[in-house]
């Protein structure tokens, strides 16, 4: 007793803020007593001196006193205050003890006590004996592999209540059993007006015309709105509108990044893949498989191959590689390919154990050495007679090259200098002469060459076998420890890790792991299927509602959101494997529901359920910067809606181009109908960010990218009022009402129309009308002949600067 | 300007910086920016809490202790200027001209073969109460050395400009993660609500290896991203393009946007989202206003031109472009970063490969007066008291000759200085080894840097965060210390 005193005493003395953790009343106080034994049964195993999970050691005063990475986590005499208490009774998160039940009610309480006593703490405490032989590996346990994202699928069953006149199908008989729960009901359905405008630019990311919508208000058909979504699935917009989104997850470029840039001129092959993928209806299982090994699976067929692209698509520094780029490299691709198909973040193993999901650091270098023996590349897809010529092409070009650097080698030396800059100021002019000839003779071969060149950027393997892989520790290359062998993720094989085997028939030149991991992935008995098929449902769910039901759509993991209609995801996922994991079936049931139908104007439900955790309401969204782009050049009649092929650069303004070293896109470009294609088929340059889409939160391509941000900055309205493009479009917009339509009163109706899908009201008539005859000098009459006049094109901004303009009810 | 009849802007037209407390208190009155959809699960600082700094992360926000300084000019000398021909002189590096450098392990080197050791070309002088060294090429600079902190044991990844950079920035070599401006406007806001918080100007020869890479945002909202500002022509992107110089067009469209807003709000009152998109169009509104008078120099006396050097060819681009800085800290601009040397050949950025004394006499002449005339400024407004300046590069130079004339990166040993807000003047820090190769004592890490210029923010380094894949994302990762014995 008495040491104790001391020690504590000790300690107390070299406390600044000494009421905490001072000393209490002796053996018989409520820390001695209550509070020790649960911190040492409870919370000792992470939070001790040797552990000290989020850099917490709670077995000492001094430890408590100083809290975690994250600060104090206790305010003497206020529990409500103090991160320890708020984290044991689940106000925080993570909630404590970590995936452990929740303490007894009392035992928080206690808690509560303790803190408000000033969080006496009378002695140190010890750790009890680890069940792990290993400290430094975490061992997964029943908590890990009973968490709701790792379990098999279950198809829920459907409750059927009465007095359920609303619901449409299973999807709206769960959520109206919740509301319903909630004291809450759906809203009401939205206008046929509305739901077109919303239906169009939600599965093809354009705008329906005035035509379509009228059509569809018109068509008195009982089944006119499923005909209206069969129709719009089966559009080809559909695969350009929804390969946008996964393009986000894959984080897919035209260039690689870094200093150079260097352009990937064959990139744009997996772009195209997923559009088709999508608009084909390609099951999704197939879909994940090809973009890990679809050369393993076919190494002839292109649209395999260009499958790969997602394994090739990562920012890459080729400058000057070394061991450590490299494993930077296949961690990109680690992070992405869990982020996008487990939606698990895997690359936060690389260096430790996951510090919350069970992901122990081991996992991560196991399933790298299935990517390890594979890079990038290009890959021939062009006939074998344009190959020949490409050859002979190429071989001059080499020859060209080659010729001219010896000149240049030769004309250093003989002048006595050391670089081109300087040798430039020596040369004569009949040197120079020669110089030039030989840059041309060298250009014009290179053109020559580029002319066959039918080529894909796709992942492959160097070789049959297996690149070594060690396990590095605190993830440094310099620090390599055991070869690991290739595998998995060992929670979905319950802590009992399994091999990838190699597969067979994967091809002579390549290993096979990656095929592995593709048939482990989508795998619903043995593998990681059910979680994928959870991930993807929810991911289309997200983008029809504008939120997942998971609100962290690339995080199931113990951080992640957990649902709060689990059986929702349940329901869905079953049916996507059910439906053969064709996509298609599953934006019809979403679509067809009741509560995707409801409307989003005003609703008294925001108290009940502020979140809208139970959808019984719509909320309006922003579209994103592409379909933003997009639904301008649509409405002003400027769209271009070729497919496919490589990535097509906009004009830019020069301010943009000099932000680098040296410029990476041309100067000189004319913006017109080559430009005016969808904003899926711009080209993706890592350094040079198309400031319409950026400022509008478009994806940055570094990393895989679940959810945009929306923000809502005065640079956007800059954008839109001062640049370059809003006002082009908005002229053409202009002409285009000032050609259609032969009143001033039938120019405004129609503006509105194509632009927001509705009629104007009498005052928004007579303000427009108002404005134009503000800006064109007086009273037009009512019929003048039609004249792009300022004033037009100005009331034509206007409506694309309308918050209506962007937010889809 | 538009709008403000509606809701009556709290800040007027003058951008005062303004407290989020008393913000708060007059949005409160009934409209204001708050409460849109909740786009962020993350806070900045202690006080971000709530609504309205999630739908408008630029606000104002307390930082976590005290402050030293409100705003930070980060001078980047790009490409890596030389310590030992600068402010770091080597008597054994002159002694041992010509010998192999031998001891150090395998030299590490981007271009070629290691050259032999090459001494430097300029000669030295110390300077001032505290005794600094500095070479003759920096007449002006050596009058400040009394007010400066130098770091000389700097240390980074990479040798690689591209990584490097992105280092210095953003404390990875991948890219992908925000850069330092971005952190700290994140986490302290903007003062200023008419002007971005960070601001970056780049050489009038282009912009740095890896462009706008280099100020990006990372996984932080794209608000926080560093603008670009031009010295001539409209320093914003679309700030002054043709409808800005038809006000009264300009008018005229936002009463009838506003008419229409109007009536789209009142169908959605839950949405307020959808009322901060109309506040977004008064401040742009603002911002053009703004905009114009702070790069306007009229006002600006002829001395004053003539301390940065503005009337002088050879200094009147990076001259201007640092009055700029000051005009931009006197408005509550929270990072100002600005680059000398850009474009990709030797002679148009510090990486000196091929001649040094050419290189580093030419982009000396450019910068030398506009840095002393800066901090002369800065001293003589009091601004200086709460202004952190940066000079630095991505890394420095080797003591090794390359192409005989040249010296080749090196990341192992480079300087940094930093004077103002909260740093101890006239002080050194760090040492290399005896030819300035390596670091030899007190090691300072990229991390180290950062940590240190968030404290002088009144930020720790290890309490700003941001949830980012299923973690908690810092500036700093898992290290850092704040390099206390250069603080005052």
């Amino acid at each position: 007793m008495q040491l104790w005193r001391v020690l504590a005493t000790t300690i107390f003395c070299l406390t600044p803020l000494s009421i905490l953790a001072g000393p209490g009343d002796g053996p018989d106080s409520l820390f001695s007593r209550s509070v020790a034994p649960l911190l040492a049964g409870k919370c000792l195993e992470c939070h001790d001196a040797s552990c000290q999970k989020g850099g917490l050691d709670l077995s000492t005063a001094a430890g408590l006193r100083k809290g975690g990475d994250e600060g104090p986590v206790v305010i003497p005499g206020e529990p409500n205050a103090s991160r320890l208490y708020q984290a044991v009774s689940h106000q925080l998160k993570p909630a404590m003890p970590f995936k452990r039940m929740k303490l007894e009610e009392v035992e928080i309480e206690m808690i509560a006590r303790w803190i408000k006593e000033g969080a006496p703490y009378d002695f140190p405490l010890k750790t009890p004996e680890r069940q792990s032989a290993s400290k430094s590996e975490t061992r997964l346990t029943d908590a890990d592999w009973q968490f709701w994202s790792f379990q098999p699928l279950r198809r829920p069953d459907v409750p059927v209540l009465r007095e359920d006149d609303w619901s449409r199908n299973g999807i709206d008989r769960l959520l109206f059993a919740k509301m319903r729960k909630l004291g809450l009901k759906p809203s009401a359905a939205a206008s046929r007006e509305k739901l077109a405008r919303r239906i169009y630019y939600d599965v093809t990311g354009l705008p329906p015309s005035p035509a379509e919508i009228a059509d569809f208000v018109a068509d008195t058909r009982l089944d006119a709105y499923e005909r209206l979504v069969d129709r719009l699935l089966a559009s080809s917009r559909y695969g350009e509108r929804w390969a946008r989104h996964w393009l986000d997850l894959a984080r897919y470029a035209d260039s690689a990044g870094y200093e150079r840039d260097w352009e990937r001129a064959n990139a744009y092959h997996y772009r195209d893949f997923v559009i088709k993928a999508l608009n084909q209806d390609l099951p999704y299982d197939q879909f994940v498989r090809w973009q890990l090994a679809g050369d393993e699976y076919d190494s002839k067929d292109p649209f395999l191959l260009a499958a790969t692209g997602f394994c090739a698509s990562g920012p890459r520094e080729i400058l000057k590689p070394t061991e450590q780029i490299r494993y930077n490299e296949l961690d990109d691709i680690l992070a992405t390919t869990g982020s996008a198909m487990l939606g698990l973040t895997v690359g936060c193993a690389r260096c430790h154990d996951h510090k919350y999901d069970p992901i122990p650091q081991r996992d991560y270098y196991r399933l790298l050495a299935c990517f390890a023996t594979g890079t990038p590349g290009e890959q021939w897809v062009s006939a074998p007679d344009e190959r020949t010529a490409y050859e002979s092409a190429d071989l001059e070009f080499q020859r060209a090259r080659l010729a001219l650097k010896r000149w240049i080698n030769d004309q250093l030396g003989l002048h006595g200098v050391n670089s081109e800059p300087a040798l430039k100021k020596k040369v004569s002019r009949e040197e120079s002469a020669q110089w030039d000839a030989l840059v041309k003779r060298k250009d014009q071969a290179l053109n020559a060459s580029l002319k066959y060149v039918r080529k894909m950027l796709v992942f492959q393997d160097a070789q049959a076998r297996p690149v070594e892989t060690f396990f590095l520790e605190r993830g440094d290359p310099a620090l390599k420890r055991e070869r690991v062998e290739p595998g998995f993720l060992s929670v979905f094989d319950r802590g009992a890790p399994r091999s990838a085997g190699q597969c067979a028939n994967s091809g002579t030149r390549t290993t096979g792991l990656r095929r592995s991991v593709a048939e482990w992935m989508v795998d619903t008995e043995a593998g990681a299927g059910s979680l994928a098929a959870r991930v993807m449902v929810n991911r289309l769910w997200q983008h029809h509602f504008g939120e997942g039901l998971v609100k962290t759509p690339s995080d199931f993991g113990f951080q992640g959101d957990r649902p709060e209609v689990p059986e929702l995801i349940e329901l869905l996922a079953s049916e996507l494997v059910r439906q053969g994991w064709r996509l298609k079936p599953l934006h019809r049931l979403i679509l067809l529901s009741a509560a995707y139908q409801q409307s989003a104007e005003k609703s008294d439900k925001h108290g009940i359920d502020p979140e809208n955790r139970v959808w019984s309401r719509r909320r309006p969204q922003r579209l994103e910067a592409e379909a933003i782009r997009d639904a301008i050049l649509s409405v002003s009649g400027s769209l271009n809606d070729a497919m496919f092929g490589p990535g097509v650069r906009p004009a830019l303004p020069a301010a943009v181009i000099n932000t680098g070293s040296t410029p990476k896109w041309p100067l000189d470009i004319k913006e017109g109908p080559e430009t005016w294609r969808r904003s899926v088929y711009i080209f993706v340059k890592r350094s040079v960010l198309v400031p319409m889409l950026d400022i509008f939160d478009g994806s940055n391509a570094t990393g895989s990218c679940a959810e945009r941000t929306r923000t809502v900055l005065p640079g956007q309205a800059l954008e839109l009022m001062n640049g370059d493009f809003a006002h082009l479009q908005s002229e053409r917009f202009a002409a285009k009402l000032c050609r259609e339509f032969a009143s001033n009163e039938g120019r405004v109706r129609a503006g509105f129309k194509y632009a927001l899908g509705r009629i104007p009201s009498a005052t928004e008539i007579k303000a427009s009308l108002n404005l134009i005859e503000q800006l064109n000098g007086g009273a037009e009459s009512p019929d003048a002949p039609c004249q792009v006049s300022d004033g037009w094109a100005a009331f034509c901004q206007v409506l694309f600067n309308a918050n209506e303009f962007i937010y889809i009810d | 300007m538009p709008l403000p009849d509606r809701c009556p802007g709290p800040w007027g037209f003058s951008g005062h910086p303004i407290g989020r407390r008393s913000f708060l208190k007059t949005a409160g009155a009934g409209c204001g920016l708050l409460g849109l959809a909740a786009l962020l699960q993350n806070e900045g600082l202690a006080d971000a809490s709530g609504d309205e700094s999630k739908s408008r992360p630029d606000l104002a926000k307390a930082p976590h202790f005290p402050a030293k300084a409100k705003s930070v000019i980060w001078l980047f000398m790009s490409g890596g200027p030389s310590a030992v021909d600068l402010f770091d002189p080597k008597p054994e590096l002159q002694k041992n001209h010509g010998k192999r450098l031998e001891g150090k392990g395998e030299i590490d080197v981007f271009f070629g073969k290691p050259g032999p050791l090459m001494r430097s070309p300029f000669k030295f002088k110390q300077y001032g109460k505290s005794g600094a060294w500095v070479s003759e090429l920096l007449p002006h600079l050596s009058r400040h050395v009394d007010d400066i902190a130098f770091v000389k044991s700097m240390q980074c990844e990479t040798n690689n400009h591209s990584p490097a950079l992105l280092q210095m920035n953003s404390g990875m070599i991948r890219i992908g993660f925000p850069s330092v401006g971005s952190w700290v406007t994140y986490g302290l806001g903007s003062a200023n609500r008419n002007l971005p918080g960070f601001i970056v100007m780049y050489d009038h020869r282009g912009g740095p290896i890896g462009g706008s890479q280099n100020w990006g945002s990372g996984f932080l909202p794209s608000t926080f991203q560093g603008m670009p500002f031009r010295t001539s022509g409209p320093p914003i992107l679309n700030l002054a393009a043709a409808s800005a110089s038809n006000p009264r067009k300009q008018r005229i469209q936002a009463e009838l946007l506003r008419a229409l807003n109007a009536e789209h709000i009142v169908q959605h009152p839950d949405e307020r989202e959808l009322e901060g998109r109309i506040q977004s169009y008064e401040m742009a509104y603002r911002m053009q206003m703004e905009v114009p008078q702070t790069i306007d120099l009229e006002g600006e006396s002829a001395q004053t031109k003539e301390l940065y050097g503005m009337d002088n060819n050879r200094t009147k681009y990076f001259g201007t472009q640092l009055l700029m800085a000051r005009r931009l800290v006197e408005r509550g601009v929270r990072f100002i970063q600005i680059y000398s040397g850009g474009g990709h050949d030797e002679v148009s950025n510090w990486d000196a490969h091929v001649n040094l004394k050419e290189n580093h006499e030419h982009l000396c002449r450019e910068t030398d007066q506009p840095v002393a005339g800066l901090l002369t400024d800065l001293k003589q407004r009091g601004l200086l008291d709460s202004t952190l300046v940066i000079w630095g590069g991505e890394f420095g130079r080797m003591p090794i000759s390359q192409a005989s004339l040249g010296r080749d990166h090196n990341p192992h040993g480079f300087l940094v200085w930093l004077a103002g807000a909260g740093v101890k003047p006239g002080v050194s820090y760090g040492e290399t080894d005896e030819v300035g190769y390596k670091a030899a004592t007190n090691m300072v890490t990229v991390n180290d840097l950062h940590a240190t210029i968030l404290h002088l923010l009144g930020i720790d380094h290890k309490r700003l965060t941001f949830a980012h894949n299923g973690r908690k994302f810092r500036l700093t990762d898992v290290a850092g210390n704040v390099v206390q014995p250069i603080l005052a």
